[in-house]
């Protein structure tokens, strides 16, 4: 297979091709000004929570400066790996029933407990329909992923992968999502 | 005891040749089988003050759990932890020539130990709720040496953990592969879903008119699947994963496409990998959540997929929606109905309510000749999964 392009956001920088586009002193204020500087105007980034809101400019930007490539559709797989999920949201969620004084579980918080959102965040911005996977691991298990893009690529019609690695937690916040093209040979 | 070889062995081939469920309503696959064509229903209906409304649940009898399931671990591992090696173990109890070193699994769940982030009662290290770890746990327990896959797709995680069973024995990585599927209830998942208004006051009624939506379940599936083609070993018969797929709505992340093509979709996707039509296709196992876009979507799906016509239910009503674990359950649930040449009737439905007409069975139905069924299942982020077995 061969590879597109390639986008890491890490230590509040956005890099594409190894180039960086964009950063933040500011941790925090990095998701919202990454979003601003790629022009999204995707209202509902803001309702997202910080993984998918990693995914989602992760893959705004493997989109952009390339006319000649169209994703969506179902000749395109979303193959994500992540170790922490949606932890944050998990515990945002028990904050808001432990207390039985305090009690109110919102749907808004629930629905980012299941840490395959963000493959279907990516899915509804693209207008990707084909295989979508979120695998759970603790360290990004290049030779796993890049074999299941391949068995797509060889046994499945299959043009597109994105591929990659998206993880947020108190200890930080990162993406590398690549795209790749089936080799035609 | 060793498997028998049924036919010339294949390497393309994957067949299931052992499996345990352990629900509410049965401690192995022979008990929760028989319970179903009972007509039995673990589902209860509760009242906690903190809802508006009732809870319908399907969950264990926490003192027969904690007599039955793994009770050795009882202090150093988590519900769902002992009910995955309790599973597993009692799979692997008569597979004796099953080489672990080369044996891969793959855990399928939704939220795994997310209860020790409400209550820690074992002081477990919490890291054990990351489902890596949570996985690694259970590995080292049943002395598999890989490291596991964990797939976690929401609802069609089980069926995800199936078609990547399959692939891994494809790819040559494992001549064997056990696959997990495992969800415990707990306040986490139960306040989540009624913030949802997703849950049923009454036991959910899958296809019906009148269904209002889920009941909610807990168990586990566990199955060993080999390469090559083999006779399970208590159905004396040969069950092979021909093929799966999954797809996305590509629409919303908590709802269902309005559309049905999804799904519709992720069953073209299949069929084509196992290199059949629809017309081959005797029975599906389909989701049935008893939510009223779901079944409706489900309903037009099979009407573009031109499955309008084949037997199918849901299972919900029996043991609820079992989450992570429930692609894994059904299916098992699946053979084991085609082996009996008997379709179990959808429990709850009196009268199909959805908006295109689908063959929902409301009774059973004897089966004469049946070789081919579906597992379908969809869920939140917009995925849907199929699954192709073969049974003969």
């Amino acid at each position: 297979m061969r590879l597109i392009k390639a986008v890491h956001i890490e230590h509040s920088s956005l890099l594409v091709d190894g180039k960086q586009v964009y950063t933040h002193t500011d941790n925090t204020a990095f998701l919202k000004g990454a979003y601003t500087f790629l022009e999204m105007n995707y209202i509902k980034f803001f309702k997202m929570d910080a993984p998918c809101k990693l995914a989602t400019l992760a893959s705004t930007c493997l989109d952009q400066n390339t006319p000649d490539i169209d994703f969506s559709g179902d000749k395109t797989a979303v193959l994500l790996a992540t170790k922490s999920g949606c932890i944050e949201s998990d515990i945002k969620h028990v904050e808001s029933y432990r207390d039985p004084d305090q009690f109110f579980p919102s749907p808004a918080v629930f629905v980012y407990t299941l840490p395959n959102i963000m493959v279907g965040e990516i899915c509804i911005k693209h207008k990707i329909t084909g295989e979508s996977a979120c695998y759970m691991m603790e360290n990004y298990d290049l030779s796993m992923m890049t074999s299941l893009a391949n068995d797509l690529f060889a046994r499945e019609k299959y043009r597109y992968c994105v591929l990659g690695w998206v993880d947020s937690s108190k200890d930080g916040q990162e993406a590398h999502l690549a795209l790749y093209e089936k080799e035609i040979e | 005891m060793e498997a028998k070889v049924v036919e010339g062995l294949s390497e393309l081939q994957t067949s299931i040749v052992a499996d345990c469920i352990i629900s509410p309503i049965g401690v192995n696959t022979q008990e929760t089988v028989r319970s179903c064509f009972d007509g039995l229903s673990g589902i209860k209906i509760l009242d906690d003050e903190r809802y508006d409304q009732k809870t319908t649940l399907s969950s264990f009898d926490q003192n027969r759990f904690e007599e039955d399931i793994s009770p050795n671990l009882s202090i150093t591992h988590t519900r769902a932890e002992r009910l995955a090696i309790e599973a597993i173990r009692k799979m692997l109890a008569c597979q004796e020539d099953l080489d672990l070193e080369k044996t891969g699994l793959v855990i399928s769940t939704t939220k795994g130990n997310v209860d020790l982030l409400e209550n820690n009662p074992l002081r477990l290290d919490l890291s054990r709720v990351y489902l890596h770890a949570f996985a690694k746990t259970i590995a080292e327990s049943i002395g598999v040496r890989s490291t596991p896959v964990v797939i976690s797709n929401a609802c069609i995680s089980g069926v995800s953990a199936i078609v990547m069973g399959r692939k891994l024995i494809r790819l040559g990585q494992f001549e064997s592969v056990i696959v997990c599927g495992v969800d415990v209830l707990s306040d986490f998942i139960i306040s989540g879903f009624h913030a949802f208004k997703a849950i049923s006051p009454k036991p959910c009624r899958p296809y019906d008119a009148d269904r209002d939506g889920i009941s909610l379940g807990e168990g586990c599936g566990a199955i060993l699947l080999r390469k090559g083609s083999h006779e399970h070993v208590s159905l004396k018969k040969s069950v092979r994963v021909l093929g799966g797929s999954s797809t996305n709505d590509a629409n919303h992340i908590s709802g269902p496409s309005r559309d049905g093509s999804g799904l519709a979709l992720a069953v073209s996707k299949a069929l084509e990998s196992a290199e059949l039509t629809s017309d081959d296709i005797d029975y599906i196992s389909a989701h049935g959540t008893a939510t009223r876009y779901n079944d409706d979507m489900e309903s037009k799906a099979f009407t573009i997929s031109g499955l309008y016509n084949t037997p199918l239910n849901s299972l919900k009503g029996y043991f609820g929606h079992t989450l992570g674990a429930a692609g894994v359950i059904e299916s098992i649930l699946g053979y084991n109905q085609m082996s009996a040449k008997k379709i179990l009737p959808t429990h709850g439905l009196e009268n199909i309510g959805t908006e295109k007409p689908i063959k929902a069975l409301s009774r059973s139905l004897e089966l004469e000749w049946s070789k081919y069924f579906l597992k379908t299942i969809s869920g939140f982020g917009g995925f849907n999964g199929v699954a192709v077995f073969e049974i003969k």
